[in-house]
């Protein structure tokens, strides 16, 4: 049913229809027009930060007037730039981060608690020599509940080496990389906390080490990685194998992708090795309505077959400020009952809203 | 008998040679069609369309020989991004000079003589943009026509520098020479 859905979908006639994968509907279809990584999401690039402010982030309410904007293109308003411009940087060097905070609060009948959690706390750079470049994040992690050291709470989720090698005139289309990131696989949408995420295995401090080539066409894009776990952390068990995807542009605001991936963790037999495979799609009707869809299924000779899949649509109400419903639903087996984890609902509804104060960091 | 028949004939091809040299005019009134570009910004394939619906123009002439123009009002070109746009219509395309193209149809080839017909049709003619005047050749493509309106897609590439467009870059993206023009719309039939 859902796949005949996802069918419906992907074939019915549109108007022409990650990271912010909706950036599509601006007509972005790769990722490094923005992002550092090849995959997107993290770093962004000068180019990026300037259509943050210009495409993504709320700066200003609907009955606000903007300022005319620059006309030559060397001219910003220094707002998108590192630390709004106090510290220009060189051009090989690009400069970020990521902090996330969460306030929780639950009142049941046997206790009250409000915590602030601190999600994440990263810095992330990039330097740039020719055709090569070199990506680190170090940030702050939860502590183990025995922690023996400073260090304890230190982690760089990202590190890589990369190679553009593209013909002279783009030489961006063919990169190689190698390090600790996560392999392309399905929409990489900052939601880390859904199904087609966490169920699947790609939740935020999964990150593994990985070597991926990459061809980042006008049409397609194709990544095929190898994955080798976590030999830093055995004791993680995380998977070794390899994964592909596809991605093909539709029209000018749109992308449908296929994917691929086989694991096993460290030590585990061969019963315990996930299979992967699924469709994503992110269509934009208009510039300001989009949906974002992923289907998977998911294979082990222990659990059989099951699947997981995520849809949102999401309407623009104003630059930066997004209606959107999403719904998502997991089943680790299909066919045996007391394997299964069912999750079927609209996740939830509300407003997106990208601030520009994210500009600075 | 047969001189009444060798006279029906003749009256029937009189009559077939004065639908011939019919005139024919064709006209696109404002808002009748929709003119967009696509370029691809490098690297990333960044797809860039950008559109307006200021567009008329029309031809005339005996039917199966039409000429004519179109012209566009480039200022009010929208990519979707208003950076863009100032980008596009003030440091490139220069609209406050150059505030309009317009494309002159010198032939449209094999086009019938008859009433237009559904089908495809290569036209050349001569682009006026950026204060630079150069031949084109390109494709239309009618999908419907009936004795008043015909429904239409018409499209032709041209390369930026050929008309002294400064090649577009920001921040590391650059736009590519080659751009495809593309029109889309329904035009008024009228016999004279």
């Amino acid at each position: 049913m859902m796949l005949a859905f996802f069918a419906a979908f992907i074939f019915s006639p549109l108007p022409q229809a990650h990271a912010f994968v909706e950036m599509v509907r601006h007509g972005y279809f790769n990722c490094i027009a923005c992002h550092a990584s090849p995959t997107g999401g993290g770093l962004l690039t000068t180019y990026g930060r300037a259509l943050s402010k210009e495409a993504l982030s709320h700066g200003t309410f609907f009955f606000e007037k903007k300022a005319p904007a620059p006309v030559a293109a060397e001219e910003t308003s220094k707002e998108e730039d590192f630390l709004h411009g106090a510290a220009p940087l060189p051009g090989w060097l690009l400069l970020g981060g990521d902090v996330r905070l969460l306030q929780a609060y639950s009142d049941t009948r046997s206790a009250t608690d409000v915590r602030a959690i601190l999600m994440q706390l990263d810095l992330e750079g990039r330097a740039e020599y020719k055709r090569l470049s070199m990506l680190a994040t170090a940030g702050r992690q939860e502590p183990p509940a025995n922690q023996r050291a400073i260090t304890d709470s230190l982690i760089s989720r990202r590190h890589w080496l990369s190679a553009k090698l593209g013909a002279d005139s783009e030489p961006d289309v063919v990169q190689v990389r190698a390090g600790r990131f996560f392999p392309a696989y399905g929409l990489n949408i900052p939601e880390h906390n859904i199904v087609t995420r966490r169920g699947l295995g790609f939740e935020q401090g999964e990150e593994t080490y990985n070597a991926e080539a990459a061809y980042l066409g006008e049409g397609f894009n194709v990544y095929a990685t190898a994955i080798f776990g976590r030999p830093d952390a055995a004791s993680l068990k995380s998977r070794r194998g390899a994964a592909v995807q596809v991605a093909r542009a539709v029209g000018t605001m749109g992308r449908v992708g296929l994917n691929g991936y086989t694991g096993v963790g460290a030590g585990d037999s061969e019963k315990a090795r996930r299979n992967l495979v699924g469709a994503n799609a992110a269509i934009a009707f208009t510039p300001k309505h989009y949906a974002l869809l992923e289907v998977d299924g998911d294979h082990s000779v222990a659990s059989a077959w099951g699947g997981a899949e995520y849809f949102k649509i999401a309407w623009e109400l104003d630059q930066g400020l997004h209606l959107f419903v999403d719904q998502e639903h997991q089943r680790r087996a299909f066919q045996a009952p007391d394997q299964v984890f069912e999750s079927a609902r609209v996740r939830h509804g509300g407003l997106d809203r990208f601030s520009l104060l994210s500009l600075g960091s | 008998m047969k001189k009444q028949n060798v006279f029906l004939v003749a009256l029937a091809a009189l009559c077939a040679s004065a639908a011939n040299a019919a005139s024919l005019d064709v006209s696109l009134p404002k808002g009748s069609a929709e003119l967009s570009f696509d370029a691809v910004g490098k690297p990333s394939a960044l797809r860039i369309r950008g559109t307006t619906s200021a567009v008329e123009g029309g031809l005339t002439g005996a039917s199966g020989k039409l000429t004519g123009k179109f012209s566009a009002d480039l200022a009010t070109l929208d990519t979707g991004l208003r950076m863009r746009n100032e980008h596009m219509t003030k440091k490139y395309l220069e609209t406050e000079r150059f505030p309009r193209s317009e494309l002159v149809i010198l032939g449209i080839k094999k086009l019938p003589a008859g009433p237009i017909a559904a089908g495809d049709y290569d036209f050349e003619g001569e682009l006026s943009l950026h204060g630079v005047k150069k031949p084109v050749r390109g494709l239309v493509h009618v999908t419907r026509a009936t004795a008043s309106e015909a429904l239409f897609e018409a499209s032709f590439e041209v390369s930026l520098v050929d008309y002294g467009i400064a090649t577009p870059s920001f921040a590391g993206i650059t736009v590519a020479n080659q751009v495809t023009i593309n029109v889309k719309g329904k035009t008024a039939l009228k016999t004279l």
